[in-house]
């Protein structure tokens, strides 16, 4: 394998290579002839550097690029009719139009998708026209002003959308217009239009150029979104099926070395070179800021997002009808042509400190923990010595350091050197001077506790992961002061529902739980009218948050309903045959079925339905929690709040409190103001001998 | 004592209809069928009526039955007390009513374990570290022997015997978890997960429920009827999700519910009086019932 170095090296390579592969070729039989069309854009730089480095030829194939400016608009048509064989665009409401009006069309390969993850550089942004931006975005600045997509039906609108739903407004609620992305500078600098979605390399320029500013990326909005695909003629796959796969095949291997070869200057000074032939980019210094096209290494497109994005196109009348993936998407071109060149799957990224941070901190979280509300109740007083074990992105600790109001201290710890590091600089960028930062060793006690005495010592969601809880509170007992608390924050196994937790797809799921055939059922029938009528009616977008709420409180009080499951076995009983409760909680597709049997007979042994929900004994309480959250999820399809729970352990109140109490401490207060943590806090037992 | 098969027909006789052997031998494991009827206390002239499908009581039936046998039947009756009541009239004063129920509890036979199962249980210990494995240590030295060789019909028994003695073990979840745990690798909640049971929730839920009460740490014999009956469906779980054992899954996939105090109160307010009659098999509740 030749490694290159730099460009000279590099050009040398591919000459030999050439000079390697052609003449055998030649000589042999002559190159097959094929046709591709794609816009100026750099997700077909697989393609790019497949005709560039020789793979095409090393195939046997001679392959005409053809660029078409206007995209999809125009590559479709000439796909459509055999004028072209193959393509790489986007994946639009005209294109999938064509398919149902009868297109031979076929979608093979990914060429193109947004990150899984926000990456540092997108390459793809929602911007802002500089000069209309005032630093804010809100609800009623965004309201009627103009966005810019390259053509109507794009997946871009999808974005927009998408960003729009972050201020409670939808598409609906702006002006689009048509312009193409090499236009959109000029319109975003002129005024003429509020806001577009630039792809790369007009991201770059534009912000250069201080025509706009990025203020959301696609990768952020939308991760994960199949966004240009590579696409076949089926007229030309008819007669030239080993065609399209040897194809594919040099496409794989120019995105692989495309992949393998793309942040040293020696590469992009190669990847300049060789796509100006394709894109108008005439600044190589461009490529050094510009975010790079996502592409797999295998290829797969990502049927979810195609999937979603159809619905989209219907939901928004593109579309009349959405279409069956299985006719559109074809893998077994792909299938053939990794089985020459050997898979090579997308290596498992590991999330970045940002992300991580942000998953800590994420609105859902802030949501059911309420740190504020914790702070309030520890009772802060200034010049307090506070231990905040296990700190994580510092979701208590800053607020802590608040309280104290500039004096005392918090001392925060953590085992990761990233989040140590995520901590101190967070720290410090607040301009909190009480905050103390410090790594500890996760084997015991570490040394460093040893070297204060505290006021309160906190942790949250850190009980289960201590691996033997009563030594660790006994070693730490001498470090807490006499009238010294220690709070623990646990999550608890119980179901519960948030507003903010469902997602539009999860609107969906329950607007059709409330619909058709299962129309009365006894879920729907308890909602609110006001919830009910909004589910019935529902159509898409995202819905507001006090339909929200609405929503999360109907279903929190439906779980402590003695009823509900009575109500909902006599339900689907009604519409299944055989064993009534197996058949009905196979109905609820709760997929958790053992589950649901087993406490349904536990509570129906302690006669606990239709009793007064105050009557049952706490184990009663807790298990019509989880057979109605269950219940709940499987009929309304809430697969997504299932999460929140999964993740939760285990150790309850009683097993914390009976450690606690082996290390020296006594339970004073058990706050559950959460339906999904409890606060417990302890004081050391001065009369127990430890 | 008549034999199985005359008393089935005189019962068939009265019914009017022929129920073959095997109709009752898909309802209980054939080894089981003279225990059940020795429970059940027939005398040769007993009017007997055995039924198995949720059928009104023909009319001619009134007071003439010395014992009426629910068959598994329950969990189907929509209204079980109104039905139960149905059937007062149909027996003879101090006529019994017995109701035969599977309940929920796992439990081990020879015949659930399969040549597949006997296979995956194999693979599973003649690993590197099979010897360490909690389930293996708890076999006898017999049972250790035949599944490291992978056969054997007896293996069945001794494997089910086994088992069966782990599952009202305490201690025998917290043995698995140390087995399965990596310290601070990750959350202790994927221990469960790579246990692979499928019913990660109904295991934290019985894990959460046990370990605050104490249970886990505490002797088979001190357990209170809710415990035991939480360690054996955890123990459970977690034996056929680590040995691979489907059939179980299966058998208990298809059962229903309705408990032993459901059913005592469905009973009684219908108008009958607890018998002190009441027995239990593995798998299954047997309750008798007086007509007053």
């Amino acid at each position: 394998m030749v490694s290159f170095i730099n460009f000279k090296g590099l050009a040398a390579g591919i000459l030999a290579l050439l000079v390697a592969a052609t003449p055998a070729l030649a000589q042999d039989k002559p190159l097959e002839k094929m046709s591709v069309g794609m816009p100026p854009v750099y997700n077909a730089v697989g393609i790019y550097y497949a005709k560039e480095l020789g793979y095409f030829e090393q195939q046997g194939l001679d392959v005409d690029v053809q660029i078409f400016r206007n995209g999809s608009e125009e590559i479709v048509p000439m796909l459509a009719t055999g004028k072209l064989d193959a393509a790489s665009t986007g994946l639009t409401a005209g294109l999938y139009n064509a398919i149902n009006g009868g297109a031979g069309i076929i979608l093979a390969a990914d060429s193109g998708h947004h990150d899984s993850q926000k990456s540092e550089r997108p390459i793809q942004m929602i911007a802002i026209s500089k000069q209309l931006y005032t630093g804010t975005l809100t609800k009623e600045i965004l309201k009627g002003k103009t966005f810019a997509v390259p053509t109507r039906g794009n997946a871009q609108e999808i974005f927009i959308d998408l960003f729009l739903k972050e201020y409670g407004l939808s598409i609906e609620d702006v002006n689009i217009v048509t312009v193409p992305f090499s236009g959109m500078v000029t319109a975003l600098a002129g005024g003429s239009v509020f806001g577009a979605p630039l792809l790369e390399p007009y991201l770059t320029i534009a912000k250069r150029q201080g025509a706009a500013v990025g203020v959301k990326a696609s990768d952020e909005l939308y991760p994960r979104q199949q966004a240009a695909a590579l696409m076949f003629s089926k007229t030309f796959m008819m007669g030239h099926r080993d065609r399209a796969v040897k194809f594919i095949t040099a496409y794989l291997q120019g995105v692989r070395y495309y992949l393998a070869h793309h942040s040293s200057p020696a590469d992009l000074d190669f990847l300049f070179k060789v796509t100006q032939k394709y894109i108008p980019l005439k600044d190589r210094s461009l490529l050094d800021e510009i975010g790079k096209p996502s592409l797999y290494p295998d290829g797969r497109l990502y049927r979810d997002s195609i999937k979603r994005d159809i619905q989209w196109f219907v939901d928004h009348k593109y579309i009349g009808r959405a279409l069956a993936l299985d006719g559109l998407v074809d893998d077994s071109l792909l299938d053939e042509a990794l089985k020459a060149l050997g898979s090579q799957p997308v290596p498992k990224e590991k999330p970045s400190l940002e992300q991580r941070v942000s998953n800590m901190n994420n609105d859902l979280r802030l949501a059911v923990l309420q740190p504020d509300k914790v702070v309030e109740h520890c009772g802060l007083k200034p010049g307090m010595s506070v231990l905040d074990i296990g700190a994580g992105s510092g979701l208590f600790t800053f607020r802590l350091a608040e309280a104290l109001k500039g004096g005392g201290m918090v001392y925060a710890t953590e085992v990761s050197d990233e989040l140590v590091r995520s901590l101190q600089e967070t720290a410090k960028a607040k301009g909190l001077g009480n905050v103390t930062v410090s790594k500890v060793d996760p084997d015991g006690l570490d040394p460093f506790y040893g070297r204060q005495a505290y006021d309160l010592v906190l942790l949250s969601g850190m009980y289960y992961h201590l691996d033997a809880p009563r030594d660790y509170f006994r070693q730490l007992y001498p470090f807490v002061k006499e009238n010294g608390r220690v709070i623990i924050i646990q999550p608890t196994n119980e179901e519960f529902f948030v507003g903010q937790q469902f997602t539009s797809r999860e609107m969906k799921l329950m607007s059709a739980s409330c619909s058709g055939a299962v129309r009365g059922n006894p879920v729907c029938a308890r909602l609110r009218p006001a919830a009910r009528e909004y589910l019935s009616g529902w159509q898409s977008g995202e819905p507001s948050a006090e339909i929200r709420e609405m929503l999360a409180a109907d279903l929190n009080a439906m779980l402590i309903d003695t009823g509900l499951f009575g109500d909902l076995r006599s339900f689907y009983k009604a519409k299944g045959l055989g064993d009534p409760t197996s058949s009905a909680v196979a109905r609820m597709s709760t997929r958790q079925d053992l589950f649901v049997k087993w406490l349904a007979v536990r509570l129906d042994e302690d006669n606990a339905f239709g009793r007064d929900i105050k009557s049952l004994s706490e184990d009663d309480q807790k298990m019509l929690n989880r057979l109605n959250g269950l219940c709940l999820r499987g009929v309304l399809n809430l697969d997504r709040t299932l999460d929140p729970v999964k993740n939760f352990y285990l150790s309850d109140i009683k097993a914390i409190t009976r450690e606690m109490t082996a290390a020296g401490y006594r339970l004073v207060r058990r706050d559950p103001f959460w339906t999904a943590y409890y606060f417990l806090e302890f004081a050391k037992d001065t009369s127990s001998v430890t | 004592m008549r034999s199985l098969r005359q008393l089935l027909c005189a019962c068939s006789l009265i019914l009017g209809a022929l129920l073959p052997l095997s109709t009752l031998a898909g309802t209980l494991p054939k080894a089981e069928i003279p225990v059940l009827l020795d429970h059940c206390g027939l005398k040769p002239g007993m009017a007997f009526l055995r039924i198995e499908a949720v059928l009104p009581v023909p009319d001619p039936a009134k007071g003439l039955y010395d014992m009426i046998l629910l068959d598994g039947i329950y969990p189907r009756l929509a209204d079980p007390r109104s039905y139960l009541t149905g059937l007062l009239p149909a027996l003879k004063q101090g006529g019994r009513i017995v109701i035969i129920q599977p309940t929920d509890e796992e439990y081990f036979l020879p015949s659930f374990i399969s040549d597949a199962d006997l296979l995956s249980v194999h693979e599973l210990f003649k690993g590197p570290k099979g010897e360490d494995h909690p389930v293996f240590k708890r076999l006898r030295a017999i049972t250790q022997a035949c599944v490291r060789q992978g056969e054997a019909k007896e293996c069945r028994i001794f494997l089910a015997e086994d088992l069966n003695a782990m599952l009202a073990e305490p201690g025998f979840f917290g043995a698995l978890r140390a087995f399965y745990y990596v310290p601070r690798e990750e959350n202790p909640v994927f221990v469960i997960a790579k246990m692979g049971t499928g019913q990660d929730e109904l295991v934290k839920l019985l894990l959460g429920q046990l370990e605050d009460t104490g249970a886990l740490d505490k002797e088979p014999g001190v357990l209170s009827r809710e415990e035991k009956d939480m360690v054996n469906r955890l123990n459970g779980v977690c034996i056929r999700a680590i040995l691979g054992l489907k059939k179980p899954f299966a058998e208990l996939r298809e059962r229903y519910l309705a408990g032993r105090q459901s059913i005592i109160r469905a009973a009684t307010g219908a108008g009958y009086k607890v018998s002190d009659g009441g027995a239990e098999q593995p798998g299954h509740i047997i309750l008798e019932f007086v007509k007053p």
